[in-house]
């Protein structure tokens, strides 16, 4: 199965994504779900009321996903106000 | 499946490489520009905002950044400096260069994603020389604060191949241990290479008949020395694959693919390099020796843009090499330092040519060459272990002969005098080979710049 032909979510967990990368270019399906995981990373580790556990472990899935969405050139930005 | 870590990027179009580029650039000097007090001063002096850059080569309206203002910078802030945008608070790792300059080390925080980068750009390298999750990666380096493998170990583990890292072990015992996880891949210096084969060989191991099939090279410019490379694949009946990094942008900023075209790729969607002039700052065209210029789009913690290297490097296309990669090359890897060359009786002399032409005659262990004054010339002596077919008088002479010869040959004539060390007596290296020894008055040395 092909990015493009895996079942899409509903449109609405995409509101207020961008729908082009950083040249851009339309995203793809795929694209679309890794920025979305992105957006909620950042949102968690924002949330200053998170357990030790879940704030640090965040924190950690949330740098890696970050160089992913940059590698692929869908987004860039800064975290280290966020501890990352 | 891919040959490129990042199909994304790896193989796009020239152009679209370069708006990508320009897009980080401008996002990069904007955050040097609101959170690094260097960067902040810098742009106000040049009258520069950082979303005036309109092009890549708007880059060159900004100034160079130096080591030396680095360094000034951690005296005057003690002990990070002002180039950073980070506290300690929100720094993971602190790494130093290697101090084998004899200079300050730099020291350098990192926050969680740029760590994570580093790692990144170490996995371009990795999987573009073959390395795969199902490989036993051996690490022979010293997990010291130099960072180093630091960013190769992270690599390795991000893209799910078994670590073993080999820290705090005799070179005996790393050998061993090399057999005993039955590594398929291991990372070292070139010279730390050698000297490992060199164990081995005492030891009784034959690495040819062990299961490594790849080496990762870094630290030193032998990684691409066609001489060196040959001992080191010859010993360990292995390829080799150069990388170089440097502790100033936390990782590799260059590596070798499958291909072997003669040159390292640039990892060029991460990083804006520039090769110019050591002496003018202008920038040289393909083809032409300059030092390397770096900008880095990697390090929130540390924005680095127009770094000045002193890596001297020839930059060619991309095109070059078969593997479809955009990405431009450094051809021949690292050619030397800028801050290494030497001047004697007015001949250049670079460690780099040195080295391809001892290692190239097959006869040599080890190797210090030493530069001094007598009376009011300046002389160069090649101090030489020979290898054990070259020790008895005969061999020994035919050796030193050869080396003598063309290494005048290579230096418009300038004598070398060649002298036979005793077994075992030159230093050995883990991390980056010193065996340049300059005895000179130092107020008299002659440096590029």
């Amino acid at each position: 199965m092909s990015a493009d032909d895996h079942t899409a979510p509903p449109a609405a967990a995409f509101t207020g994504e961008p729908d082009t990368d950083l040249l851009g270019r339309p995203l793809r399906l795929r694209d679309r779900e890794l920025l979305h995981a992105y957006r909620i990373l950042r949102d968690l580790a924002s949330d200053p009321q998170s357990e030790p556990c879940a704030a640090a472990n965040t924190r950690a899935a949330l740098a890696h996903l970050a160089v992913a969405v940059t590698d692929l050139g869908l987004a860039y930005e800064h975290l280290v106000d966020l501890g990352v | 499946m891919t040959r490129y870590w990042n199909p994304r990027t790896e193989a796009l179009a020239r152009e679209e490489l370069e708006r990508l580029q320009l897009a980080k650039l401008r996002r990069t000097a904007q955050w040097a520009a609101e959170r690094s007090p260097f960067y902040r001063a810098r742009f106000e002096a040049a009258g520069l905002r950082p979303e005036n850059l309109e092009t890549l080569s708007d880059v060159r309206r900004l100034p160079f950044t130096t080591r030396e203002e680095w360094q000034a910078s951690q005296i005057e802030a003690a002990p990070y400096g002002t180039l950073g945008t980070i506290g300690v608070d929100q720094a993971i790792r602190v790494h130093t260069t290697s101090g084998t300059s004899g200079r300050m080390p730099l020291r350098a925080l990192d926050s969680r994603k740029d760590w994570s980068w580093a790692a990144e750009m170490w996995c371009y390298g990795l999987w573009g020389a073959g390395v795969r999750s199902t490989d036993t990666a051996y690490v022979a380096f010293g997990y010291g604060s130099f960072i180093g493998f630091w960013g190769l170990h992270y690599g390795l583990e991000k893209l799910g191949a078994l670590v073993v890292p080999g820290g705090a072990q005799s070179t005996e015992n790393r050998v061993r241990q090399i057999i005993d996880f039955q590594a398929t891949v291991v990372a070292s210096t070139p010279t730390y290479a050698l000297r490992m084969a060199q164990e081995a060989e005492q030891l009784g191991v034959d690495l040819r008949a062990a299961p490594v099939h790849t080496l990762i090279l870094s630290g030193e410019p032998a990684g691409s020395i066609p001489e060196t490379k040959r001992l080191i694949e010859e010993a360990w009946g292995a390829r080799a694959f150069d990388t170089a990094g440097m502790t100033e942008i936390s990782t590799i900023f260059m590596f070798e693919c499958a291909e072997q075209p003669g040159g390292a790729h640039i990892i060029e969607d991460h990083l804006l390099e520039e090769v110019v002039d050591p002496a003018t700052g202008e920038p040289v065209g393909f083809g032409e020796l300059g030092e390397r210029v770096v900008t880095s789009f990697g390090r929130s913690s540390l924005p680095l843009l127009r770094y000045r290297t002193a890596d001297l490097v020839v930059r060619v296309p991309g095109t070059r090499c078969p593997c479809g990669r955009v990405f431009d090359l450094y051809e021949g890897g690292v050619q030397g330092r800028a801050d290494d060359m030497k001047v004697v009786r007015g001949t250049n002399v670079y460690m780099r040519a040195v080295e391809a032409i001892v290692r190239g005659t097959g006869g040599v262990e080890e190797f210090q060459l030493r530069i001094h004054r007598e009376g009011i010339r300046d002389e160069v002596t090649l101090r030489v272990e020979p290898l054990a077919p070259y020790e008895d008088e005969s061999g020994w002479r035919d050796l030193a002969d050869l080396i003598a010869r063309e290494l005048a040959h290579a230096h418009e004539g300038l004598r070398f005098h060649v002298e036979r060390a005793e077994p075992g007596s030159l230093p050995r290296f883990e991390l980056k080979a010193k065996r340049l020894v300059d005895n000179r008055p130092a107020l008299e040395v002659a440096h590029v710049r």
